[in-house]
């Protein structure tokens, strides 16, 4: 880089990081809305009582995930969640990082999968605090995941979409939500005490 | 410098910026396009209240609603029915980490509120905009809230309350039998003592 540019660089950095809430109610305008979306985009592919369809997936903390290690050992809860960086205020992970005690006392983890990258994934997930659950990339093959449960939109993001599977890997519980709204925590902590322990 | 690091790091750094600010629903244009009723959460607008009965779930607790003042045996309550000249009301949300970062706080601003509360009759609720029961009941017991907090899932009394906005802090002051609007500050706050002062400046206190 010409170190002529330096100097407005570093000028450019600054006046970002200064004035900060101004400076943030610009970065929020800015943020891409995608508006309201059609409710749910896909056609399910998977349903109550279905082996749920196996993956290995990369993991934002290092490693790889797959569902079948689970098998035998815990219950599991896959919340997929259409894209980082989309309104903060739809996200569900901070809420459901302060419901652990509902995974526990049901013997269940609760793997987090979007489409995007590590490298986003990593910098969306930081901003929301330690999480105690796994968040994984379905980046690439891009979807192949979603698309496997039958949950990937056409525009190549998610549904908003909850899948319990029990301990057998069979699935007890699919939500594939409205995209715009929040699944109430009620229906998800209901359908974990359901599970056999 | 390398140009490609310099793009990254003014990128995470305005993220960062963004992310500090709270969970804000989008502008007005944004709103009427993506968020019906300014609701960023989707809540469905057909099942909130109409205009003056946006009412929350009285306390089930004995001590909660002798605290607000409130008559036994009724299921529901309004703002205005709180007995007391002023009530500081703290917006919050599950799902918003903001909100998570800002409890602590908020319980820091009523441990200094209740020196005042018998004598200045002020009284501090939460609010749960958006929340259900138990996503309000699960904020609650994780930040061990001290003050009554009430689940807002249509966000009929969050909308009466000012900006689409989470956390947000808004004092009201007693106006004969209704309670208005004196104080509002959205997103986290730095300083207790300071805002307790404001607050207590525009309720005249």
């Amino acid at each position: 880089m010409n170190k002529r540019f330096l100097p407005a660089a570093l000028g450019l950095a600054l006046a970002l990081v200064a004035d900060g809430p101004a400076r943030a109610q610009s970065w929020t305008n800015n943020i891409y809305d995608p508006g309201r979306l059609k409710p749910v985009d896909s056609r399910l592919r998977v349903r109550v009582g279905d082996k749920a369809p196996d993956f290995t997936l990369r993991a934002v903390r290092g490693g790889e995930v797959s569902l079948k290690a689970f098998r035998g050992r815990k219950n599991v809860v896959i919340s997929f969640v259409p894209a980082a960086w989309t309104p903060v205020c739809s996200a569900q992970w901070p809420g459901y990082n302060l419901a652990k005690e509902y995974f526990d006392a049901n013997d269940a983890v609760l793997l987090g999968i979007t489409v995007d990258n590590l490298p986003t994934l990593h910098a969306w997930t930081r901003e929301m605090g330690p999480l105690w659950f796994d968040v994984l990339s379905d980046f690439h093959p891009h979807g192949r995941v979603a698309q496997a449960y039958g949950v990937l939109r056409r525009d190549g993001t998610s549904e908003r979409a909850l899948v319990v599977i029990d301990k057998k890997g069979i699935i007890r519980y699919v939500d594939v939500h409205d995209i715009n709204e929040r699944p109430p925590l009620e229906a998800l902590v209901g359908e974990l005490r359901k599970l056999p322990r | 410098m390398n140009t490609a690091r310099m793009i990254h790091t003014l990128v995470l750094a305005g993220a960062a910026l963004w992310l500090s600010a709270g969970c804000r629903a989008p502008g007005p244009r944004a709103a009427a396009r993506h968020c019906p009723g300014g609701s960023c959460h989707g809540v469905p607008t057909e099942t909130a209240a109409p205009e003056g009965e946006a009412v929350l779930t009285a306390p089930a607790s004995e001590t909660e609603r002798r605290y607000l003042g409130l008559p036994a045996g009724k299921a529901s309550f309004r703002l205005a029915d709180v007995q007391a000249e002023v009530l500081v009301v703290d917006i919050f949300d599950l799902y918003c980490h903001v909100c998570q970062k800002t409890a602590p706080t908020m319980n820091r601003l009523h441990a200094l509120i209740q020196t005042r509360a018998q004598s200045e009759r002020i009284r501090m609720i939460g609010i749960g905009a958006g929340d259900t029961p138990l996503e309000t009941e699960t904020f609650r017991k994780k930040y061990r809230i001290p003050f009554p907090a009430f689940s807002d899932r249509a966000k009929a009394v969050t909308r009466q309350l000012g900006p689409d906005q989470r956390p947000a802090l808004v004092v009201l002051k007693r106006q004969g039998d209704r309670l208005e609007v004196v104080y509002a500050h959205t997103g986290s706050i730095d300083d207790v003592e300071a805002t307790l002062g404001e607050i207590l400046a525009a309720a005249g206190k």
